[in-house]
């Protein structure tokens, strides 16, 4: 068999073979977009996840590690034609290292409109003291 | 046929095969650069079924009241505003990424669409818009005899 002569192939091969091999081994997935925000009493972490339920999530607490994981699920209708899609879909994890002022007993989540709001109240030891003037 | 030999074409197809669509996130940049300052883009998805066009639009945190849906001349305009709630609070942000402000989405309408028996439903942050199919276009079977 004659096949056309190409110098680089062994160089192409070499170069992206690991990255396509991962590519095509990982599930399809997405990650949502998060805001930290820092209050004088907590922490706020909320996420984007449009379409998600309570039981699609799971947020984990690990040492001063908060994990929070999901999966979104493609809807599937049969003989439904795709015509175009930006949605992503898929399970995610976002990870985050937390301040050591967390107070881990008593942090707070709540879904709603799509949006997940976990509350990280602050050790009231390290609250600013208000002192008042007598 | 004769075709001059230029070995670098290939490669550089590759290049830009590989970085282009393999591995740049393009959902990440996707409406960063192209939407003006103030606004986002929210991710917008059209499904056809055998009687209806389904169009779904992520709209995190957006209130009902603020979503409006238009549909002028076979064009559907979907339009409104996510308000930034925790503006006046924040003591700082970390690390933001969520977009907020005013949105539009506009897409043309396949013709044969019952433009009046669309209807819409929003639920945990997904807006849901479903357009039955004119009866016409549905295609039936004609007997012959």
């Amino acid at each position: 068999m004659l096949r056309h002569w190409d110098p680089f192939h062994q160089v192409r091969r070499d170069l992206y073979r690991d990255a396509l091999a991962q590519k095509g081994q990982r599930p399809e997935s997405w990650q949502p977009l998060v805001d930290i925000v820092e209050e004088e009493s907590h922490y706020q972490v909320v996420l984007d996840v449009p379409g998600l339920r309570r039981e699609d999530l799971a947020i984990r607490l690990e040492q001063s590690v908060l994990t929070v994981e999901g999966e979104r699920k493609r809807v599937e209708v049969e003989n439904g034609k795709p015509l175009h899609h930006e949605r992503r879909f898929g399970t995610f994890r976002r990870v985050f290292t937390l301040s050591r002022d967390v107070d881990g007993e008593a942090i707070e989540a709540n879904l709603e409109l799509g949006v997940l709001t976990i509350t990280l109240p602050k050790r009231p030891e390290k609250q600013p003291k208000r002192i008042s003037i007598n | 046929m004769l075709t001059r030999w230029r070995p670098m074409d290939a490669l550089q197809k590759d290049f830009e095969r590989f970085f282009h669509d393999e591995l740049l996130p393009q959902r990440f940049f996707e409406g960063f650069f192209d939407t003006p300052l103030g606004e986002w883009k929210p991710a917008l998805e059209i499904v056809e079924e055998e009687e209806l066009y389904r169009v779904k639009v992520d709209l995190p945190e957006v209130k009902r009241e603020d979503i409006e849906l238009k549909v002028e001349n076979d064009v559907m305009t979907i339009s409104g505003q996510r308000q930034d709630e925790r503006e006046e609070t924040k003591a700082g942000y970390y690390y933001s990424e969520r977009r907020v402000g005013s949105f539009t989405r506009s897409f043309r309408l396949p013709k044969h669409v019952d433009d009046e028996n669309v209807s819409a439903e929003y639920r945990d942050g997904v807006l849901t818009v479903t357009l039955p199919k004119a009866a016409v276009s549905r295609g039936r079977t004609i007997d012959v005899r």
